[in-house]
């Protein structure tokens, strides 16, 4: 929000450079983003009236007109166009300097002397554009300091305000801030004393005074808080005074007629919403309301709204004339023609407001001002400021105040009383620091706190340090001691009323002093408490040598959305579910929650392949959401393209083998993590792998994922047209799969026999049930087994079987074998599993 | 019988070096010393002699046999030399052609930044913690003091499940389910993605945070700021200045806002830090009193201070990469940018 210095300094004397305050601001949380200093070097600059305009004798584009300052009479050679003589002009004679640091000199045009320059809003840094010469109001007194007159040096201050910080939307509420900061008194705005009128009436109905007043009626007590409306006649064309437009114009605000800029202008000074509803068009009483279900308003922006019951309106005998806090209705909008108006300024709730705006989707400077809440003692002042203004400024005849009061609804800040009780010494406990009582209730007092050193909120007021009647003692937090409430580091404060919605606790008021001190004065230290880890970070151990494993074998790590899109939903054929849908996706891509790594990946892989990256190796960690289960986090990688066989050297080319060598990574990885007994079996029914090289991986206890070739129909999907191999685990299962850590066993050291035996199976008969048999079947003295050849051959072996070689290793623990024993023992071993499975022995 | 003996060695001597295989100088060491020998024959007749004779023919056999079998063992190991050179020459390698393998892999930039964070805080006791990103609204916001008609909910574009799910906007529901389950004190970090429904040049709905939070008797903000100060220092540098603004969060009072001096102008102004020479960083506060509440925690006994970061902005700082989609489109040319311990 903008804030012009200049107006900050009717409220406060603050002269510290610019700069400066702006730091300083920021640093107390009003956060300055930025500075722009208007008018600096302007000078010389006076008002003058145009006498006459000739025709220049040489130029056609020119004229030399005389210009009179009231006192001395200047020729002035101008091209300007949209001049006529007495005008009221800006003029810069010889000596003045313009905005962009230009001096003015006397000269001579074509041959005619010209004693300065004629101006527009461009020259002065009003505006970035101007038509021709700003003419000015014919009132405008001639010869003043037209810079010290429209006010055109000044500084805009960019804040940021907090959300919870709805009173400094105001320059009032800057000024407020800085006046604690520097310690400076905060002056008050000229008001109309509206006590001096007789309509003041407090409840649910209204009177009037005299006859041009208005009533208003209060019937949605919980919605409005409190409704004020008055009249105010004969404002008929009055134009809005320069230093007025200029004020709005600096904070954002375009002029526009002479009302809306009085009740602009309360509205930035003041921070209240008004409303004025042209008086001839509102027909009988106002009175505040819910709406009906189905009522109809047309909005300022022309557009019928459809209410519904809860909706707080603005009514008058004929129907609504404003969606209140949010926007006021057509039909009773002010025009040039308006001559008298009726003010509105009310205080309504935040909730109801915010909840209105929202359905409407009418999200007004006036609607997000009452979400923040405003401060209730305000309306009446904020109303009272407009009539002061137009009565002052444009002689007005201003009604009286009609009140209509209902009531904050139940929530923290209604039942709250304003009051809190502070122990300054607990207060400096959380914050770490020594401030004093002098210190922190001052600054307090500066914020427009109450301040009863010395009591807390139940022993009522009056009761002051050191009077001995009573000594209140407790057990607070951050102490666990007595606190002396009749000590001066104890104070029941009082909240101020712009701040209640705010402040609700002694923490807040911590805040409030410390912004206020300044945190740079925090002299800061470690934690004191000792250290306690909470949780053994075992998972993160394991995890992070599973990252390392990948990255060590070539793997290179991605991180991916957590969600994919509906298209990855239909190519994965998968269900969506709604707790797995996203109900505001901001794109489709975007839309749903995935339910393996898999689609990620091979986005990426997409992605690489479409900017000539064909072969690579990737790996993400990351959250996956099954439609019938809880949130987990998988493991999942791809190996694409040539990858494996990236070697320039012949016999490292193995193509074909990749399926294999990605299983012998991700079993070395489990491995290497301390999962035993890892168990692959050959099934894998599902569409996102090649039926003939995909399998599952088990470990002892839990299913831990699988791997495979990805089916060239996702591929194709995906627009991949190199192979891809993939595996994907879930990590939960894996941390469970890992054993604790490994004791020593006694290993044999004498000498062992390896028998070998090569067996001709069916191509079909999955390694892995070989394998068991193997592991079921082995005598006790084979102490290994492995398989050292695979061999596939039509001509020798015929088209359905294949032949494996397995080496078998003997060894006794506490005897050398004999060749009889050993012979004994495999005969025996071959006999059993020739027995168990479909092979023979070649 | 002695000059037999001499004969015998200059011959031996002559077989030696006219032998140029191993296998020749094994054929010498068989007729010389072999179990029918020369020389064993002749120490095998030396019980024949006389006594005298045994001392003196003994003694030279002996010293002879050993000046063979040493004559012996020489020429072998020159020739077991020659021939293990010869092979060596015949037998290389270009060592300086490309190993066979594929290399390391690289670690993602948020990765990594992740883990310096970690391991920073983690040496003043900060352990981490994890939880779902599909979070319950009151986990998300009502435990964390932002009710359904706060104005702070504006503050989060969030993401609604079609079951009323949210996606979290923050990583605090994290630690709201930490207090639910573990008593305090508690110095635990949070980090994971986040997601906000906004999108644009410089945001992304996706992103990584890191929260933090402290919970004791007698925590107080100069500790807090302490923390901070040693967290920013660590990982930017010891001489890096850092500023604490008083700031808004729901969840915390009194609340601030962390400023580092701009890393790549060293708080001259530059486009990075908007001519500030600050850049924003972190947000923080001492836990609010409603938050103890709603996990079940006594605001009477402790106190807290959270702070929470977004990791990739940290990591765009640190890694000096300048557009915020590159983090995401993982595009395998800026990955592999990223090799090395992080």
């Amino acid at each position: 929000m903008k804030f012009s210095l200049n107006w900050i300094r009717e409220f406060v004397d603050i002269n510290v450079p610019v700069d400066e305050l702006a730091e300083r601001l920021t640093l107390s949380g009003l956060e300055v983003e930025g500075v722009e200093t208007l008018g600096a070097s302007l000078s010389g600059i006076v008002v003058g009236r145009i006498e006459s305009i000739e025709k220049h004798p040489d130029a056609d584009k020119l004229v030399v007109c005389q210009v009179t300052d009231g006192k001395t009479r200047h020729q002035i050679v101008t091209g300007a166009q949209n001049i006529k003589e007495g005008d009221v002009v800006p003029v810069s004679l010889p000596g003045a300097v313009l905005a962009n640091g230009m001096e003015i000199k006397a000269s001579e045009l074509r041959g005619v002397p010209s004693n300065g320059m004629l101006c527009s809003e461009t020259e002065l840094g009003v505006s970035d554009e101007a038509a021709g010469i700003w003419i000015l109001p014919q009132d405008t007194p001639l010869g003043v300091d037209f810079v010290e007159y429209a006010r055109l040096r000044d500084a805009v201050l960019d804040i940021g305000i907090l959300p919870n910080r709805g009173d400094c939307q105001s320059v009032l509420g800057i000024a407020r801030d800085i006046s604690a900061i520097y310690e400076l008194d905060l002056k008050e705005v000229e008001i109309l004393d509206s006590r001096s009128g007789s309509g003041m009436t407090a409840g649910g109905s209204g009177m009037t005074a005299s006859e041009k007043s208005i009533t208003c009626r209060n019937e949605a007590p919980d919605l409005c808080a409190m409704y004020t409306a008055r009249t105010i006649s004969n404002v008929w064309q009055f134009a809005t005074p320069l230093w007025m437009q200029r004020r709005l114009q600096v904070s954002g605000v375009r002029p526009i007629s002479f009302i809306v800029d009085v009740t602009n202008y309360v509205l930035l000074e003041l921070g209240q919403p008004l409303h004025a509803f042209d008086a001839s068009k509102v027909k009988g009483a106002i009175v505040v309301r819910s709406a009906e279900d189905g009522e109809a308003l047309v909005t300022l922006d022309e557009q019928e709204r459809k209410l519904v019951a809860g909706q707080c309106v603005i009514a008058d005998d004929a129907g609504a004339v404003a969606l209140a806090g949010v926007m006021g209705g057509a039909r009773t909008e002010i025009n040039d023609h308006t001559t008298d108006v009726v003010l509105e300024a009310a205080w309504f709730d935040p909730v109801a407001t915010r909840a209105t705006a929202t359905a409407h989707v009418l999200r007004t400077d006036s609607a997000v001002r009452f979400e923040k809440g405003l401060d209730i003692a305000g309306v009446e002042r904020a109303s009272n400021r407009v009539a002061h203004l137009i009565k002052s400024l444009a002689g007005a005849e201003v009604g009286d105040i009609c009140q209509a009061s209902g009531h904050t609804k139940d929530s923290d800040a209604s039942s709250f009383d304003g009051k809190i009780d502070v122990d300054l010494n607990a207060l400096n406990r959380l914050i770490g620091v020594q401030y004093t009582a002098d210190q922190a209730w001052g600054t307090l007092r500066r914020l427009g706190y109450g301040v009863a050193v010395g009591v807390d909120s139940r022993s009522g007021s009056g009761m002051t340090a050191g009077s001995g009647i009573t000594v209140v003692g407790s057990v607070t937090a951050a102490g666990s001691e007595i606190v002396d409430h009749s000590s001066e580091m104890f104070a029941c404060v009082t909240v101020p009323t712009w701040r209640r919605h705010d402040v609700l606790g002694w923490q807040e008021v911590a805040e409030d002093i410390m912004r206020v001190v300044g945190m740079d004065s925090i002299a800061s230290c470690l934690p004191r408490e000792s250290v306690v880890q909470v949780s053994k970070s075992d998972d993160e151990r394991v995890l992070s040598q599973l990252h390392s494993f990948f990255i060590a074998n070539g793997f290179s790590q991605v991180i991916n959305f957590s969600m994919v899109g509906q298209e990855d939903a239909v190519k994965c054929d998968w269900k969506t579910t709604d707790s797995r849908t996203i109900s505001n996706p901001l794109t489709p891509a975007e839309s749903v929650m995935r339910e393996r790594i898999l689609p990620s990946l091979l986005r990426v892989v997409g992605h690489d392949a479409s900017r000539q990256v064909n072969r690579g190796a990737i790996f993400e960690f990351g959250s996956v959401f099954p439609s019938d289960g809880v949130q987990d986090t998988h493991l999942a990688g791809v190996v694409y393209g040539d990858w494996f066989e990236s070697s320039y050297r012949p016999e490292d080319k193995l193509a074909g083998a990749d399926v294999l060598r990605l299983k012998g990574i991700v079993c070395a990885a489990l491995e290497a993590l301390g999962v035993i007994q890892i168990r692959v079996d050959k099934r894998c029914d599902d569409g996102d792998l090649h039926p003939g090289q995909a399998g599952t991986i088990a470990s002892l206890k839990h299913a831990l994922g699988r791997f495979g070739k990805v089916h060239p129909a996702r591929l194709k999907a995906y627009g991949i047209s190199v192979p891809v191999s993939y595996f994907e685990i879930n990590v939960s299962s894996v941390l469970k799969s890992v054993r604790p850590q490994p004791k020593y066993k006694a290993f044999g050291v004498l000498p062992h026999t390896r028998r070998d035996i090569a067996i001709v199976v069916p191509k079909d008969l999955a390694y892995s049930s070989i394998e068991s048999v193997l592991y079921k079947k082995k005598p006790k003295l084979c102490k290994r087994l492995f398989l050292f050849d695979r061999f596939e051959s039509v001509e020798h072996l015929g088209a359905d079987k294949l032949s494996l070689a397995f080496a078998f290793v003997y060894q006794d623990d506490e005897t050398t074998l004999t060749d009889e024993v050993v012979n004994l023992a495999h005969t025996e071993f071959v006999a059993a599993i020739t027995a168990a499975l479909p092979i023979e022995i070649r | 019988m002695i000059s037999r003996l001499e004969e015998l060695k200059s011959k031996c001597e002559t077989a030696l070096q006219n032998a140029d295989t191993v296998s020749g100088i094994e054929d010498v060491r068989i007729s010389y010393l072999g179990k029918k020998g020369v020389l064993t024959d002749i120490l095998k007749g030396l019980k024949d002699l006389s006594n005298e004779e045994k001392a003196s023919v003994g003694q030279a056999a002996n010293q002879i046999k050993t000046q063979i079998t040493d004559a012996i063992d020489a020429k072998r190991h020159a020739l077991e030399r020659d021939e293990m050179n010869a092979k060596l020459v015949s037998d290389t390698v270009d060592v300086s052609a490309p190993g066979v393998g594929r290399g390391s892999g690289a670690s993602h930039p948020l990765h990594r930044m992740e883990k310096l964070i970690v391991e920073c805080l983690g040496r003043i006791g900060f352990s981490t913690v994890s939880g779902p990103e599909i979070e319950t609204e009151f986990n998300n916001f009502e435990a964390l003091n932002i009710p359904a008609s706060h104005p702070a909910r504006d503050m989060h574009d969030t993401f609604y499940m079609k079951d009323g799910g949210v996606l979290r906007t923050h990583t605090s529901p994290v630690q709201i389910r930490a207090m639910q389950t573990m008593a305090p004190p508690l110095r635990i970090l949070a980090p994971g993605k986040v997601f906000r429904c906004d999108a644009d040049v410089s945001h992304s709905p996706v992103f990584h945070q890191i929260e933090g939070l402290l919970v004791d008797k007698h925590v107080s903000f100069a500790e807090l700021k302490g923390t901070l100060e040693f967290f920013l220092r660590s990982l930017f540098g010891d001489s890096k200045k850092v500023r604490f603004r008083p700031s808004y969060f729901p969840f915390t009072v009194p609340s601030c806002e962390v400023d580092l001096e701009c890393v790549m102008c060293k708080g001259k102004g530059c486009g990075i830090c908007k001519q500030t020479g600050w850049l924003e960083v972190m947000g923080a506060g001492m836990v609010h009193r409603n938050v103890f509440k709603a996990v079940g925690y006594d605001p009477e006994e402790v106190t807290g201070f959270a702070f929470g970061l977004g990791v990739d902005r940290l990591a765009m700082l640190y890694y000096q990469i300048s557009d915020i989609r590159l983090l995401y489109e993982n595009d395998a040319r800026f990955i592999s940018q990223f090799k090395g311990a992080a």
